[in-house]
């Protein structure tokens, strides 16, 4: 389970905890990769910037995407990762407090793999965070591997 | 017979002496006597030589002297037709004595022939043998002559004119011969009488045995039947005369049947007239010195008055008092020889009093042959009530054409104004009598001329019944006005003959559209701005709401869940109260998250775009009530759902609608046992409408208002949660679908909502 990264690409510091805490409480132990804004996200995903010499043949396993991000917002990070062949069949959970149908529309037109809206009672929570590791990190089938180029 | 007597006296003897001298004086005597008679006188021999004649008959006969006839025979000078006659007559008087007066015609010394009257005697010698004639001669020329004049008179006549005598016809000239068939040697002879009509011989013989005496003067008349039986009517006198020399009776009569005839024709000529007259519609009376003679059945008819009580009426008092004037000068006028109008309106009245209107022409004529005036007449009220109608309507008409806003102008073929109507003066300052037979388009805009003119044209060679069109007219105080004219072609409308224009000034409509144009185009931009200020709030808002969305659950997530961190990691250093808090601040937090997505879904059905489709409510509810009992197994609810009941709407919001009204019926009806909550479709107020019913704890009438408030709850949080949002956004769905909803209840009785789409 080691090498099966999850990158969680939240602003706000107490999501942060909250969230960590979440998988944590649900005995997810996977490596944590945060990203606080769109624009480190995507340095991340494609080695650049502060994560400039990345080896980016490790793609997380799952990625949490917030949508409402300084610098770049959600959405415009989904797109940019289905718009990239290395990052295209990345499996990537929309993870957000908005339940606007816009944001629904276009987070599965862009190519979310899937969309939880983070309830504010901390318990429903955690039931959430605990299904969606079960879900993306144990019994879904992770897509093949993309050789870099 | 003097003869006679002279020859006897010759004879008579007497004393000698004093019988020849008294002899001689005698004979002197006669002698004077024989020269001085008037009438031829001859004495011839028994052979006829005459030895003796007269002066007279010397005179008669144009010869000398005696002598020229003494020794010659009296035949010679008788005519040699008559002579055999002569010898017979004087054979006669041989045998006779005497011979009776016969006509000869005579010879006379020149050949003159002469007609006489001879008659003689024969003479005894003094033994009383014959011994001569003595001859009267007498000269009946003058006779002749009136007896032919008498003659031709009579045969010329075209009277028919008779002698009777002794009851017998002892004359009958040629006319009298014609009416009688006969001729005339038949008819000498006959009884007078034989051709009077049977039964009216006696009338006529008394009346002829008058007219005899001289009783009566007037001649009489009777039927006169003659040889062919054919009646004809005869008008005769009689007057007593001499005739050869006896009483007779001298009758001339005329045929009057042919006047008869004339006479009856004229009558029944008068009698036709008289029905036409009488049938006719026209009234005619004739009246003389102001007295009516003659009126016919119609003049009774429509004055009131049998005709024979009229007759003898004053003619003027049937004449109403305005028309007494005017009646009397035309009759004053008609009796001065002068001319009058042949045809006068009056107005009579009739003897109940009502006004009849009549056309009259009065003409003198002669009746009962006296000069009077005749009228003819005819009620004239139909025909002066269609007058007074067309007048009136005429009137009407003018008052409207004079008094409309609208301009009347008729144009004539030439393209010159015949008419304009007084408010086509008021539009243009130009009056009608500077405008009758202008030019119409004198006034028209240049740049408008051909368009109008081409529509004339139009209409003029009848291509198109009306034109409508406008054009720019410059007014007398020098303005342009706008006038839209309708024109229509009725020159056929021999009561209009051209073009009539019906005009209206419209400057200030065209103003007035062009303000409103211009305030249009400036609604426009301020709509268009309006709307772009809308839009702008309209995404102010959107961000605002996906703000909320995500910015203030944010928060909430921060205080729900470290209070969760609190009660889980710290449990062991709070108290009972302390973990109590904890748990408020939760409920509190997550109560405001509810809030906040409530607030979210109003705007969101506020701001949201329909989809029209027809969404299957019955199937919508049937869903609901499944999530209902899932979310609380547990709760005994009947829920009743009537099947098939379709809606057009929005599918989402309709489905938000229904969840809160459902939901609220679940949720106000937990504390009651058994649930019942029943969705249907009813006629409620003579409305038909949606509803969904429940039997909850239902609520007050008199908070009815403030139900559909946002925020506004009637319940307590601690009876029921809730955040008063539900049933104004179920308002808001209805509103936005143009529907209405309304509820009905009482505390304790349960709910129903109602609402239309």
């Amino acid at each position: 389970m080691e090498n099966k990264i999850i990158l969680l690409v939240e602003d706000d510091p107490d999501d942060e905890v909250l969230t960590l805490r979440a998988l944590e409480k649900s005995n997810i132990l996977n490596e944590i990769v945060v990203a606080r804004d769109g624009v480190e996200a995507l340095d991340y995903l494609f080695g650049k910037g502060s994560y400039s010499g990345r080896d980016t043949s490790v793609t997380p396993q799952l990625t949490l995407l917030d949508l409402k991000l300084p610098k770049m917002d959600g959405l415009e990070v989904l797109r940019r990762i289905r718009a990239d062949k290395r990052t295209k069949l990345l499996p990537v959970v929309i993870l957000t407090s908005s339940r606007e149908e816009r944001d629904l529309t276009r987070g599965y037109n862009l190519g979310a793999n899937s969309y939880i809206r983070k309830p504010v009672d901390f318990v429903q929570f955690r039931k959430a965070v605990q299904q969606l590791g079960l879900y993306w990190l144990v019994l879904n089938v992770a897509p093949p591997k993309v050789e870099m180029a | 017979m003097a003869s006679h007597r002279l020859h006897n006296r010759e004879v008579i003897p007497s004393e000698r002496e004093v019988a020849e001298e008294v002899l001689r004086e005698s004979e002197e005597k006669l002698r004077f006597m024989f020269e001085a008679i008037g009438e031829g006188i001859t004495v011839t021999d028994l052979e006829g030589n005459i030895v003796e004649a007269n002066e007279a008959l010397l005179r008669m006969s144009g010869y000398g002297c005696k002598e020229e006839l003494i020794g010659r025979n009296g035949l010679q000078f008788i005519a040699e037709k008559d002579r055999a006659k002569a010898v017979e007559d004087m054979m006669k008087a041989v045998d006779g004595g005497y011979g009776a007066a016969r006509e000869y015609t005579f010879v006379g010394k020149d050949g003159r022939e002469f007609d006489a009257e001879a008659s003689g005697s024969l003479l005894r010698d003094s033994t009383g043998n014959p011994s001569g004639f003595i001859s009267v001669i007498r000269d009946i020329t003058e006779r002749k002559q009136a007896e032919e004049l008498f003659k031709s008179l009579t045969s010329s006549s075209p009277i028919g004119i008779y002698v009777v005598q002794d009851g017998k016809f002892q004359f009958v000239n040629a006319q009298f011969q014609k009416y009688a068939g006969y001729s005339e040697d038949e008819l000498l002879g006959m009884d007078s009488l034989s051709f009077v009509f049977p039964d009216e011989r006696n009338r006529v013989r008394e009346n002829a045995v008058k007219m005899l005496k001289g009783e009566r003067s007037i001649p009489y008349e009777y039927q006169f039947v003659n040889k062919e039986g054919e009646v004809r009517w005869i008008m005769e006198t009689v007057v007593p005369i001499q005739y050869l020399g006896r009483r007779a009776a001298l009758g001339n009569f005329m045929d009057i049947t042919e006047r008869d005839r004339a006479e009856e024709a004229l009558r029944e000529s008068e009698e036709k007239y008289r029905a036409l007259v009488d049938h006719m519609e026209e009234g005619y009376l004739v009246f003389r010195g102001g007295r009516i003679r003659y009126a016919n059945r119609r003049c009774a008819e429509v004055i009131g008055i049998p005709v024979k009580k009229l007759i003898g009426e004053d003619y003027w008092r049937f004449l109403a008092p305005e028309s007494q004037e005017q009646a009397r000068q035309t009759y004053e006028t008609l009796t001065g020889g002068g001319k009058v109008h042949p045809i006068q309106e009056y107005v009579y009245l009739t003897e109940a009093g009502r006004r009849i209107p009549v056309e009259t022409s009065m003409r003198e004529i002669t009746y009962e042959g006296k000069p009077s005036y005749a009228v003819v007449w005819r009620d004239i009220t139909e025909r002066k009530r269609a007058e007074e109608a067309l007048r009136k309507s005429e009137e009407q008409f003018r008052a409207l054409i004079e008094n409309a806003q609208d301009a009347i102008v008729i144009v004539n073929p030439d393209i010159t104004i015949s008419y304009q109507s007084p408010s086509m003066g008021r539009m243009t300052g130009r009056k009608a009598k500077d405008r009758i037979g202008k030019d119409p388009l004198q006034y028209c805009h240049p740049d408008d001329i051909s368009e109008v003119a081409e529509a004339f044209l139009q209409l003029f060679e009848n291509k198109i019944p009306t034109v409508h069109t406008e054009f720019r007219y410059r007014h007398k105080d020098g303005r342009w006005r706008i006038f839209e004219v309708v024109g229509n072609n009725l020159i056929d409308d021999p009561a209009v003959g051209g073009i009539v224009l019906n005009m209206r000034d419209i400057t200030e409509r065209k103003q007035a559209e062009e303000e409103v144009r211009k305030l249009n185009e400036g609604l426009e931009q301020r709509v268009v701005e309006r709307t772009v200020q809308l839009q702008a709030v309209n995404k102010e808002l959107e961000a605002f709401a996906y703000s909320v969305s995500h910015d203030l659950r944010a928060p909430l997530r921060s205080i729900d869940g470290f209070s969760q961190v609190l009660l889980e990691d710290y449990t062991d250093r709070l108290d009972d109260e302390g973990k109590n808090y904890l748990q408020r601040v939760r409920s509190a937090s997550q109560r405001m998250a509810e809030l906040i997505d409530d607030l979210l879904n109003l705007s969101r059905v506020t701001r949201g775009k329909m989809h029209y489709e027809t969404v299957d409510l019955s199937a919508l509810a049937q869903t609901i009530a499944m999530e209902l009992r899932q979310s609380q197994p547990e709760r005994d609810v009947e829920f009743t759902i009537a099947p098939g009941l379709a809606a057009k709407g929005d599918a989402q919001l309709l489905s938000v609608a229904l969840e809160n009204l459902l939901g609220n019926s679940w949720k106000f009806a937990k504390k009651r046992g058994r649930t019942r909550i029943e969705f249907g479709y009813a006629e409620t107020n003579g409305q038909p409408a949606y509803f969904v019913r429940d039997n909850g704890v239902g609520f007050d009438m008199a908070y009815a208002d403030k139900l559909f408030g946002a925020f506004q709850r009637l319940h307590s949080h601690n009876e029921f949660e809730g955040t008063g949002i539900g049933l104004a956004t179920v308002q808001r769905i209805i509103h936005r679908h143009g529907g209405k909803i309304w509820a009905e209840s009482a505390v304790g009785q349960g709910a129903t909502f109602y609402f239309t789409l």
